[in-house]
């Protein structure tokens, strides 16, 4: 019943957004400014740990919507993979990979973020 | 185990969504890994992260009336004037309530800046070998292969039909030696993919193809990533990623069938 819940809203909230926002919803990500050329989110452990809650939401926004959506409904509504799956009508191999995807991409962000603000502060800004 | 097999699961495995045997492995490899260990404190951090410090929107008192109003349990409430009902809520309407929270709040990150950009960065292809291979390797998991096992091009193709926008050519090479054994959906390159399996002695193949109209044909180039071979080429506005640990000679000879 709560996956039913929110395929509804989710089928609702697309809908909305598709006259209003076409343009977002052809989301693509830019891989060549947020990823860098080795993708080493290991060593970022560090600095991610370090990132404020404005970079966090800043980070999230950032992220494709199906992306992001996986992400929610694993972290913040606990869903098993195939309950998201049932949610964005995709099968669990497809969430599975939008997950990993998400969370390299949110740590790669999130490092670029951080690694920024840190050289700002450095420079005294 | 090896670490180009570990990595593309850890997300699955702090998920709990590994099925026994790749659990276990899982934990083998992680503990004598140093590498794999720290992707997956990696993980850890981030998902503390998301979970401290992520905006979570909490649905206003109204839409909980209204939702309430229309849930059987707000429905009996309302048509029989029971205040007290409204005072201390049944498991029922507390439940309907909790649901539309989360739905509320999903509803507010989905709709929350989403941007788009389009430049492509100067390693395309690299990014994209590094999610076919991933793709491929989360592919060879218990139960993830397919989602529809079939020898037969003719049950695999129509399978596609209403599941994606663009109809996958499928052929079957059993007489050449690698039999078609399937075709599921994946998500390869912002996009759902058509991922058609194939099998030659005991390797499988993974084959995605996705539409590129506006690319021409081009020649099939070779990558090698983590003992993975990966051929690719684009044909008849398909594009075709193809990827397998079998060896670059039947590779080469699989991607002639795929391109005759």
């Amino acid at each position: 019943m709560r996956s039913w819940l929110l395929a509804i809203v989710r089928n609702t909230c697309y809908s909305w957004l598709r006259p209003n926002r076409r343009q977002d919803l052809a989301v693509e990500f830019d891989e060549g400014t947020h990823t860098p050329e080795n993708e080493t989110p290991d060593a970022e452990g560090l600095l991610i740990a370090e990132a404020s809650r404005e970079m966090l939401t800043r980070a999230l926004e950032e992220l494709p919507a199906e992306f992001r959506e996986a992400l929610v409904l694993r972290e913040l509504e606990g869903l098993s993979y195939k309950e998201i799956g049932d949610v964005a009508g995709v099968p669990v191999g497809t969430v599975m990979s939008r997950l990993a995807r998400a969370r390299t991409r949110l740590a790669v962000i999130l490092a670029a973020d951080s690694g920024k603000e840190a050289a700002d502060e450095l420079r005294g800004k | 185990m090896n670490c180009a097999e570990s990595k593309p699961l850890v997300g699955s495995y702090i998920d709990g969504e590994l099925d026994a045997v790749h659990n276990l492995e899982m934990e083998r490899h992680i503990a004598g890994c140093p590498s794999c260990a720290a992707t997956q404190q990696s993980a850890l951090t981030l998902r503390s992260l998301i979970r401290e410090k992520a905006p979570y929107f909490r649905a206003p008192e109204t839409l909980r009336a209204r939702v309430n109003a229309i849930t059987s349990a707000g429905h009996a409430a309302v048509r029989t004037g029971d205040t007290t009902a409204e005072r201390q809520p049944s498991p029922t309407k507390r439940l309907a309530w909790n649901w539309m929270g989360a739905a509320a709040a999903f509803a507010l990150v989905l709709v929350m800046g989403l941007r788009v950009s389009n430049l492509w960065g100067p390693s395309q292809e690299n990014l994209l070998a590094g999610e076919v291979e991933s793709a491929h390797v989360r592919s060879l998991m218990a139960n993830h292969l397919m989602d529809v096992p079939s020898t037969d091009q003719h049950t695999v193709k129509p399978w596609f039909h209403g599941k994606l926008d663009f109809a996958p050519p499928v052929n079957d090479f059993a007489s050449d030696g690698f039999p078609l054994t399937g075709g599921r959906l994946d998500y390869v390159h912002g996009q759902t993919v058509a991922a058609l399996v194939y099998q030659r002695r005991q390797h499988p193949i993974n084959v995605f193809v996705w539409p590129a109209p506006a690319e021409k044909d081009s020649d099939v180039r070779e990558i090698t990533r983590d003992g993975y071979n990966i051929l690719h080429w684009t044909r008849g506005g398909m594009t075709y990623w193809v990827v397998s640990d079998l060896a670059l000679d039947e590779m080469r000879q699989f991607a002639n069938l795929l391109r005759r």
